[in-house]
């Protein structure tokens, strides 16, 4: 097992002198399962951002599924961004497509054949209860139901990484909990899962290690859920 | 093979984003079509003046009256120098002094010619000549006036007529209204292209979101960039057709409004069908550079 992820002395700053990042460092194994959280401005957001190869640190070194983010050419960033799952608080789907043709997107940007696209959505749509789902748009979907899209558009690739900004954010406790199961399913074959949250009762049913950031600098690193069924 | 398979996905996925965002199509291809119905209007119209002005020019005809000892050898040597040396001469046709005195008794009021001797009427001989300019420039005219006025210093010739002021009034007009039309039809280029710029900018923004999330899982620039220029192009062409298609109507409409109403027979083709490759030209021109602007500020990879 290697490292999937790694942050040397990284800090981010942006112009008027605000400091998103101070000198953080972590690492984060293969097929480990890792929980950064914090208040609102603590700097979560951006160590995803960061991870996406969407901005540059000011400084310090990040290593993602060994490719020193550094030295990456911007035209290999979206290759960079095929081994890695986003899932976000506010879903981003595209309004203006199916739900099968947001989970297919991950894999027409592939270039694999119609075929092969259509029985891995189907799939992974059949795994998250979302089949009958396939023809609606993100509009006439519940919150839970986005999220499972999003969720579907994240895995359809089998991603060594995923990575996940307040899943749960919008998603009413039960909701959540059930989200987060489907990522632990993810977790459990093995893909390496990061996520931002900032809620303690959710984080508190996982067994995984957690960074606490606090304005951009790291406070605390403990390991949640003790007492959990995953513990 | 897969070369081929990712042109087809980007060619049907350019034809689906037409039908998943209707209304922003429908104001590309309308903006682009308005557009070129402007600019092809005042083009046609700025092609139609050229047309006048060389119409002028090809039924222009010049008369060199011969001093009355002339003769025939002499006025076909004349002849000869004009058709050589002007070059651009349709015919050149000799009247001896009987031949134009029967034209200007053809020509005069039959009353008046009841109790006219026919010696009394004035003949000359004359040399009629028919120019052929095929495109009439200041240039042209100035050596035309220059040329034909030295003809009367030719012995054997009286007088030249080819009423030279005449032309050049009329060159300066239609010469002035081509100048006005010209720089009318570069503004409306200019804002026709503001306006589908502006147009293209308003409907990229409302799928910022949708390109956002394209980059996010992998895309490449390129890969959200060809189907939204396919996108462009098939627009252009769609508004190219309609932009013709409106031109046709508004023709057919005005001449039969004319036909009906002025009892106007008139004879103009004011959009020969070759005109329908300019507008899906112009229209692909506008759709391709349309598609093109204000995207590549949402392919930044990173901010």
């Amino acid at each position: 097992m290697g490292s999937m992820v790694v942050f040397s002395n990284v800090t981010k700053r942006y112009p008027g002198g605000i400091t998103a990042i101070d000198s953080l460092s972590f690492g984060l194994e293969e097929g480990e399962f890792l929980f950064i959280t914090g208040p609102s401005g603590a700097g979560k957001s951006t160590v995803l951002r960061l991870l996406l190869a969407e901005e540059g640190p000011t400084a310090g070194q990040i290593i993602v599924a060994r490719r020193n983010l550094g030295s990456l050419r911007e035209s290999a960033i979206p290759y960079l961004r095929r081994n890695i799952g986003v899932i976000f608080q506010d879903f981003r789907l595209i309004d203006s497509r199916t739900a099968f043709e947001n989970i297919a997107v991950t894999l027409e940007v592939l270039g694999l054949p119609s075929s092969e696209i259509r029985n891995r959505v189907g799939q992974v749509m059949e795994v998250l209860g979302i089949s009958r789902l396939a023809e609606h748009r993100p509009p006439m979907l519940s919150g839970g139901e986005q999220q499972r899209v999003a969720i579907a558009r994240a895995v359809v690739n089998d991603p060594p990484l995923i990575i996940a900004d307040e899943p749960t954010g919008n998603l009413d406790p039960a909701l959540s909990v059930e989200v987060m199961n489907l990522l632990m399913d993810c977790h459990r074959r093995g893909t390496t899962l990061l996520v931002a949250t900032h809620d303690l009762g959710l984080m508190n049913r996982y067994r995984a290690r957690c960074l606490s950031l606090e304005r951009g600098v790291l406070v605390e690193e403990t390991i949640t859920g003790e007492q959990s069924e995953d513990a | 093979m897969k070369t081929l398979r990712v042109a087809l996905y980007f060619f049907r996925e350019a034809v689906a984003n037409l039908g998943r965002h209707p209304l922003h199509s429908g104001v590309g291809i309308l903006t682009v079509a308005v557009s070129l119905i402007m600019v092809g209007f005042l083009g046609l119209f700025l092609w139609k003046a050229n047309g006048l002005v060389d119409r002028m020019a090809g039924g222009l005809t010049l008369t060199v009256y011969l001093a009355p000892e002339v003769d025939r050898a002499a006025a076909d040597e004349l002849a000869t120098v004009i058709s050589t040396e002007w070059g651009e001469v349709e015919s050149v046709t000799f009247m001896s002094a009987e031949e134009d005195r029967q034209r200007n008794l053809r020509l005069l009021p039959a009353e008046l010619v009841e109790d006219l001797s026919p010696a009394m009427v004035p003949a000359q001989p004359t040399i009629e000549v028919e120019l052929k300019v095929e495109r009439l420039t200041e240039q042209r005219v100035d050596a035309m006036i220059e040329w034909f006025s030295s003809l009367e210093n030719v012995r054997g010739v009286d007088e030249v007529l080819f009423g030279a002021e005449k032309i050049a009034a009329a060159f300066s007009l239609v010469q002035g209204s081509r100048k006005l039309l010209a720089f009318m039809s570069l503004v409306l280029v200019l804002a026709a292209l503001f306006f589908v710029m502006t147009t293209t900018r308003l409907i990229v923004e409302g799928r910022r979101k949708e390109i956002e999330v394209l980059l996010l899982v992998g895309a490449t620039p390129g890969f959200v960039r060809i189907p939204h220029y396919i996108e462009g192009a098939l627009q252009g062409l769609a508004s190219g057709a309609l932009a013709y298609a409106c031109v046709w109507l508004l023709q057919r409409h005005m001449l039969s409004s004319l036909r009906s109403d002025v009892f106007l027979q008139v004879p103009v083709d004011l959009l020969p069908v070759g005109m329908v490759a300019w507008f899906l030209a112009g229209g692909l021109v506008l759709g391709l550079g349309g598609s093109s602007i204000g995207l590549s500020r949402y392919l930044r990879l990173t901010r």
